[in-house]
């Protein structure tokens, strides 16, 4: 996920400052990590380098500046070609769960256990990301929490895969 | 913790050379939701339909209410389920010929209620599951979504306590589903049904209060019961 473009779909909505910008980031993906507030001015910096926002109020109401930046019309554009552009479906990335199982046949460790025991902890997360869907407010919070539940479903589906070769194996052997 | 509504012991069923179920035992909670998972032939659908008395088993037995199933008359076991049980399949199994409403009053009219109270009661149930508007159409007509929310009505409208759900879902897109199962789960809860939910959707798992996993026809412990 590009956060620089995230933050200039907030500024499309109108001006906003840095806090506004990573408070409105936060609350519009509650399963990603917070965005530090470094970040948040390391990426405003950029894009005002790179013309797509410009700061239009600097205020000093006894604390310490706050600017506001507005996207500019090359920014919105920026944020448009982005929004209509596909990304590539990637390379595989393999990720730390099959780095461990991957690992743990070479050692002849107890793969199958780990994936059993990592299937309930997934299964316990789609329990409360379940839980918060139900609950959901609005539409906005029901399709990011939609994509957090469907790749868990994937990871699970893999695990259940997973098992099922290793134990496969296991019964060759 | 209170006696199980549901127990079986050393349950076994054959299909010709296939053993669906190599001695399962299991016991369920009154008020309990729980999903049946497991991969394809692991025997999710015969333990279920066993459980509700449909298929009987070869050997081990089933207990409701603490009472062994084998030990009713045929009967008796036909008004257990008629009046005890509500199933319902993954694509709903409405009568064709039949609208909504007349689908939904079967298990009453069945049971020799009066007409006009079953057509009532009926529409009563269409109506808390958001589907009054198509009490005179007939399945045929209806999206996926629309008839199994008819089949919901239809098993729920005998007021059972074990409700047994076969991939209620299965055959729907995820949108429809979510709110199939949602409906499915508030009525449970608030009318304190039992649920029993077959089910290879995960999503569905989640929303189980606990989980049996089934694996080449027996109980797997091992396998990340959450």
């Amino acid at each position: 996920m590009s956060v620089a473009h995230v933050l200039m779909g907030v500024l499309a909505d109108g001006p906003a400052h840095g806090y506004d910008l990573k408070r409105e980031h936060d609350d519009r993906f509650p399963a990603a990590k917070p965005l530090p507030y470094g970040q948040v001015y390391a990426t405003i910096g950029r894009l005002e380098r790179d013309g797509l926002v410009e700061p239009v109020e600097t205020t000093r109401d006894g604390g310490p500046e706050k600017t506001t930046y507005a996207l500019t019309d090359q920014g919105r554009k920026e944020l448009d070609d982005w929004l209509a552009e596909t990304e590539p479906a990637g390379p595989y990335v393999a990720d730390e769960l099959v780095r461990k199982v991957v690992t743990a046949l070479h050692l002849g460790a107890d793969a199958a256990g780990f994936l059993g025991r990592q299937r309930a902890v997934h299964l316990a997360h789609m329990r409360e990301l379940t839980a918060q869907q139900d609950a959901a407010p609005d539409v906005d919070s029901g399709v990011v929490i939609d994509h957090a539940l469907f790749h868990l479903d994937a990871d699970l589906r893999w695990l259940e895969a997973a098992a099922a070769r290793v134990t496969h194996r296991k019964d060759r052997v | 913790m209170s006696e199980p509504i549901l127990r079986a012991r050393g349950l076994r069923k054959a299909f010709g050379r296939t053993e669906a179920l190599r001695g399962v035992s299991v016991e369920i909670q009154p008020g309990e939701i729980v999903a049946v998972t497991g991969p394809s032939g692991s025997g999710k659908s015969t333990l279920l339909l066993t459980l509700a008395g449909i298929l009987r088993p070869e050997s081990g037995e089933v207990l409701y209410d603490g009472a062994s199933l084998a030990d009713l008359g045929e009967d008796a076991r036909t008004k257990l389920r008629r009046r005890q049980f509500g199933v319902l399949l993954q694509f709903g199994h409405l009568v064709p010929e039949l609208t909504a409403v007349q689908n939904v009053a079967l298990p009453l009219l069945l049971e020799k209620h009066d007409r006009a109270a079953s057509r009532r009661s009926a529409l009563g149930w269409l109506e808390r599951l958001g589907v009054d508007g198509l009490a005179d159409v007939l399945p045929g007509e209806m999206s996926g979504g629309e008839m199994q929310r008819v089949a919901l009505a239809r098993a729920l409208v005998t007021g059972p306590r074990v409700l047994f759900a076969d991939e209620p879902t299965g055959a729907l897109d995820t949108v429809s589903g979510d709110e199939v199962l949602t409906v499915l789960l508030a009525e449970a809860k608030q009318a304190g049904s039992t649920v029993l939910v077959v089910t290879h959707d995960n999503r569905v798992a989640a929303r189980a209060d606990r989980e049996i996993v089934l694996r080449d026809g027996a109980v797997d412990d091992t396998w990340g019961a959450a």
